[in-house]
């Protein structure tokens, strides 16, 4: 299954996997299946009206049926993309399927993008249908829409404030859905007849990356990639045709287009679309899912959120939870080591269960939790820990939009801290001589859209280079170090892994972000963003005022408080031998945290490392001189695309760096 | 039109904005004759056409004779009310934008000034779209205050202030603390009754009217200090702003039963659709007290739209809020206007949020009116600035 070798070797392409029912090979085949098989089971739910609306299988074709006929009484021709915008609602899913069924591509956008980003993408994936969500979306679109030549038509959903647009080429769903029956009067089989053209090897749908690097692009994945990678995963996993899911990841990235689409069409469980944004932590707690999917930073604040409240608690609850919490997470550190667990620790753990577990899970809404996965970032020790502490079975799994998602997943009962889990069936792993992590998978991308070059570089001679560095275990699990390009070295010669350090310095619940510089130099040093409400809340307690971020940022009490977090990870380091130079001598707090609206990260939360350092050119070159504070400004942009200056004075410290475990 | 009229040239009709554009440039009235020898052109001219229409008027250069204007004055109203349904005015010159104002403010009609022919055009179009969201053409004012004064023992709140409000349109009234601001409002929503005026509502005379029968009538407030109801929750306090649609029987409301239910249920629909168009769905089952102050507002204003008003008074929505709240709130209040096109009279005092929302402002000061017009007048206007706005040092 997992082979260890250096040496590179020519190998054929993607290993064998078992061909699809040609009857089932696309989804809108799949969904047709699921509105005759089970039509009455409820397939996706939206809370509005401050209710929960539920639309079973037979409803998701119907309503999928009339977007398509809509469509095609505009003219939407096999092969035509729809880019799609806004949050997760069941409308967006329907046409998406929609236009699967027409044979066209659907384009996922991220909800939050600004009028650039979705030029770019609009006009580069050739769209000529939008079928957006509401007004702020047609608005960005409608700003654009001339550097779009070739989108024709804008479909809106929520017509609130729109009364008044008078653009012939804009229309609500509703408008759209009419012409569809008008259509389907004149073309009664249309709508099944172009299903029925279909092919497993068709594009699915076209995700497109924003690259750390460079402008995004469009991955494109087809229905045989998904339906045959996320069929396994659910196979492996177990999901069921009764689970629950929330939906509440951007549409745009292709995680949620396989839980929230792919393994909901295959499995047939519930979708549940969150009311907003605002309030999706209490949509949670009312669906109570039994599949969850989270990055780490989501466990993360959850957790802190849960340990600042706990703070307000009466002083004898917050003794007993965390008692209780000890508890667990010593039983569980001893299980993830596969140490035995004494007799005593294990009646504690049931009494601990009605006191503790249960009600605390019930309260974060996740007491039904069967399956819950985090992946895209190591996970802090501690909230890995935690969870798993409370009985929820948290995993981590490792993948990629060009893999279809699903390359390896931790099995049940293999949960690790440090590792990502072993390969799912039908991939093969392989780690190349400089230590890169390669695959091939039957979800391997059919390339990267009207960009053969990049698609070229990534899978060289039938392998997908994953630009991560890592190796396969004792365990045969895949452990992942950093970034490949990142990792670089010391003047020293010192290994020097970036990203490996920030996660160490993340695990603290007062660090958001940060960023560690040094390559080619004599030692390490990093910036940090505060986590706004950990510190916060912090600093309420001790009666420390601030006004905003930026002067929150620089107080000297704060730089104090993340001194030892900083001591914390170069203590870690110390015990590694290759990394015992690579301990930070130098911090500061930024003075505004690390936006993707500023272009500092993508919109999934991955450093743009060459930009930040351009930008805060200033503040680096401070952190390598004597100095013990800089002044400095930065541009800011705002949600509407408009921008401004911040202006600071940022403090630097040293910090202390410790010898080998065991000198003085 | 008859070709070869003096005027012929200067009249042209713009059939897509409904409007007769009005070229006064460099023309001089200097006698009756004159102006009657115009305006018997322009009726003939409009009654053949057998419709109402905006006018656009260009003053550039345009001199009209002390003691002409009178004339003038009247020879014009008659047309517009005749003919009309709205009138833009701009390339006035000063002396006599003074007098077109001075005469606005004692012959109740709008003066609606402009620098350019741009921003004309672009308040023509609002005027347009009011109308069409209301139905309803502007000449016809929603609230006419006239006269209206009000006395608490010896202290004069307010000294015969007279104004009308049009359907559709968002008017503020501005003016140093006690000018009498809240006090116009108490009036209006019949919480005071004044001493001597009338408060024409619809077309009616409500001066008299208690608080819950002009609540009846469509018209809803919020109020300067929050006044929810501390221990219920968000939910319970925007139904409270639907009772006076509420039909119940107590019976069938303590069984819970059929029409009950079904009421109920459309109110709790209605409610529901407020907190969507609001954005507070996360608080909806919060207690009212436990709310920082600008979410607060926001539950306050929520209350008030759900009594569906066709008028909405707001006392200083935005006190105490910092910038990024006001615009919310601003957004929330022109989305108000343009999807329900309720009539909104707003009193508040941050300069920038009034001037960018308004339609028209009035300004009073120890109880008198002052000024009133569209923005960009009253913000030059001398009277406004020495009392409020300040004097250049």
């Amino acid at each position: 299954m997992t082979a260890i070798t250096t040496a590179p070797e020519k190998r054929p392409a993607a290993p064998q996997v078992a061909a699809l029912d040609p009857a089932l090979d696309t989804f809108p085949k799949l969904v047709a299946r699921n509105a005759t098989r089970w039509p009455e089971k409820v397939a996706i739910r939206e809370k509005d009206l401050g209710i929960w609306q539920s639309y079973t299988w037979k409803d998701y074709l119907d309503q999928a049926r009339l977007i398509a006929l809509g469509l095609a009484s505009l003219g939407f021709a096999r092969g035509d993309k729809t880019a799609i915008v806004g949050d997760n609602r069941p409308q967006l899913y329907w046409a998406m399927m929609a236009t699967q069924a027409l044979g066209g591509v659907p384009v996922p956008l991220y909800q939050d993008s600004i009028e650039k980003e979705m030029q770019f993408i609009v006009d580069h994936a050739e769209a000529r249908f939008a079928l957006v969500e509401d007004q702020e979306q047609v608005d960005k679109l409608l700003h654009v829409k001339e550097q779009c030549p070739r989108l024709e038509y804008i479909i809106y959903d929520d017509p609130r404030g729109l009364r008044h647009y008078s653009q012939p080429f804009l229309m609500s769903l509703e408008r759209l859905q009419e012409l569809g029956s008008k259509f389907a009067m004149e073309n009664p089989t249309y709508f099944e007849d172009q299903i029925a053209t279909g092919r497993g090897d068709d594009m699915a749908v076209i995700c497109y990356t924003s690259g750390t690097t460079g402008v995004p692009k469009g991955v494109m994945l087809s229905h045989k990639n998904l339906i045959v990678t996320a069929q396994t995963a659910a196979t492996q996993e177990g999901l069921r045709r009764d689970d629950e899911v929330l939906a509440y990841l951007p549409m745009a990235w292709v995680g949620d287009h396989v839980f929230s689409y792919a393994q909901c069409i295959l499995t047939g469980f519930a979708v549940n679309c969150p009311e907003s944004a605002a309030t999706v932590l209490q949509n949670l707690r009312e669906i109570g899912p039994t599949y969850f999917f989270a990055p780490p930073r989501i466990f993360e604040s959850i957790l802190t959120n849960v340990m600042i409240r706990l703070e307000d608690a009466a002083w004898a609850k917050r003794k007993l939870v965390h008692f209780f919490l000890d508890v667990g997470q010593g039983i569980e550190r001893r299980r993830l080591t596969g140490r035995p667990v004494p007799l005593k620790l294990r009646l504690l753990y049931a009494l601990g269960r009605p006191l503790v577990y249960e009600p605390l899970k019930d309260n974060l809404g996740m007491r039904r939790v069967r399956l819950a996965y985090t992946a895209g970032e190591a996970i802090g020790p501690e909230i890995f820990l935690f969870f798993r502490a409370l009985g929820i079975n948290v995993k981590q799994l490792y993948g990629m939009t060009e893999s279809s998602v699903f390359v390896a997943i931790q099995r049940d009962g293999e949960a690790r801290l440090d590792t990502v889990g072993t390969p799912i069936p039908g991939v093969e792993i392989r780690i190349s001589g400089e230590g890169e992590v390669l695959f091939q998978s039957p979800g391997t991308f059919q390339g990267y859209y009207k960009n053969p070059d990049a698609t070229r570089e990534m899978m060289e001679d039938g392998w997908v280079h994953t630009g991560d560095a890592g190796f396969i275990d004792h365990d045969g699990q895949l452990k992942i170090i950093d970034r490949a390009k990142d990792v670089s070295r010391l003047a020293d010669g010192t290994l020097f892994p970036p990203k490996y350090i920030e996660n160490k310095l993340k695990f603290s619940p007062f660090i958001k972000e940060a960023m560690c510089v040094g390559q080619g130099s004599t030692y390490v040093s990093a910036l940090i963003n505060i986590d706004l409400a950990a510190v916060g809340s912090w600093a309420e307690r001790r009666n420390v005022p601030y006004t905003s971020y930026t002067d929150l940022a620089q107080k000297a009490e704060v730089y104090d408080l993340i001194y030892p977090e900083i001591v914390r990870v170069n203590k870690s380091l110390s015990e590694d031998e290759l990394l015992r130079g690579a301990q930070i001598r130098k911090y500061l707090i930024l003075h505004k945290e690390l936006d993707a609206d500023d272009q500092e990260m993508t919109r999934t939360r991955k450093l743009r490392r060459r930009f930040i350092a351009e930008k805060y050119q200033t503040l680096i070159d401070a952190l390598y001189s004597d100095v013990d504070h800089v002044a400095v400004e930065a541009k800011v942009t705002y949600e509407d695309g408009r921008t401004g200056m911040i202006r600071a004075d940022v403090r630097i410290r040293d910090v202390e760096t410790l010898g080998a475990p065991g000198t003085p | 039109m008859t070709p070869g009229g003096r005027f012929w040239d200067r009249l042209r009709f713009i059939e897509a904005l409904e409007t007769l554009d009005v070229d006064f440039s460099k023309l001089a009235f200097s006698s009756k004759e004159d102006v009657d020898e115009f305006y018997d052109e322009v009726d003939r001219l409009l009654q053949g056409t057998s419709r109402r229409w905006y006018f656009l008027v260009n003053y550039a250069g345009c001199t009209i004779a002390e003691d002409v204007w009178d004339h003038f004055g009247e020879r014009g109203k008659h047309s517009n009310i005749t003919h009309g349904l709205g009138t833009v005015r701009f390339g006035v010159s000063a002396p006599m934008r003074e007098t077109i104002r001075a005469r606005a403010m004692l012959a109740q009609f709008r003066a609606n000034v402009f620098e350019t022919r741009e921003e004309a055009l672009a308040a023509l179009a609002e005027l347009r779209k009011r109308r069409v969201v209301t139905g309803v053409s502007s000449t016809e004012g929603l609230l006419q205050v006239q006269d209206v004064a009000v006395r608490f023992g010896g202290i004069q709140a307010l000294r015969g202030v007279s104004f009308e409000v049009q359907t559709g349109e968002i008017f503020s009234m501005i003016g140093p603390n006690g000018a009498g601001k809240t006090s116009m409002l108490n009036v209006i929503s019949g919480f005071y009754r004044p001493e001597r005026g009338r408060i024409v509502f619809k077309g009616e005379d409500r001066t008299n009217l208690k608080a819950y029968e002009v609540a009846e009538l469509g018209v809803a407030r919020t109020f300067q200090n929050v006044a929810l109801f501390k221990g219920m929750s968000v939910l319970d306090n925007i139904m409270t702003g639907r009772l006076l649609k509420m039909r119940g029987s107590f019976l069938l409301d303590a069984l819970w039963w059929g029409p009950a239910r079904r009421q109920e249920l459309e109110h709790r629909a209605a409610v529901e659709r407020i907190i969507d168009f609001l954005e507070i769905e996360a608080i909806r089952k919060a207690p009212a007290g436990r709310l920082p102050y600008g979410l607060q507002k926001r539950v306050e204003l929520a209350r008030a739209l759900a009594a569906e008003p066709t008028l909405l008074l707001l006392d200083e929505p935005m006190a105490g809020m910092n910038v990024e709240e006001k615009e919310d709130i601003a957004r929330f209040i022109l989305d108000i206007n343009d999807e329900w096109g309720t009539t909104i009279i707003l009193i508040e005092h941050d300069m920038g949020v009034v001037m960018d929302i308004s339609s028209h402002v009035l300004v009073l000061d120890y109880g008198a009116k002052i000024a009133e017009g569209s923005p960009g007048e009253v913000r030059t206007d001398p009277a406004v600035v020495r009392a409020y706005l300040g004097e250049p040092q």
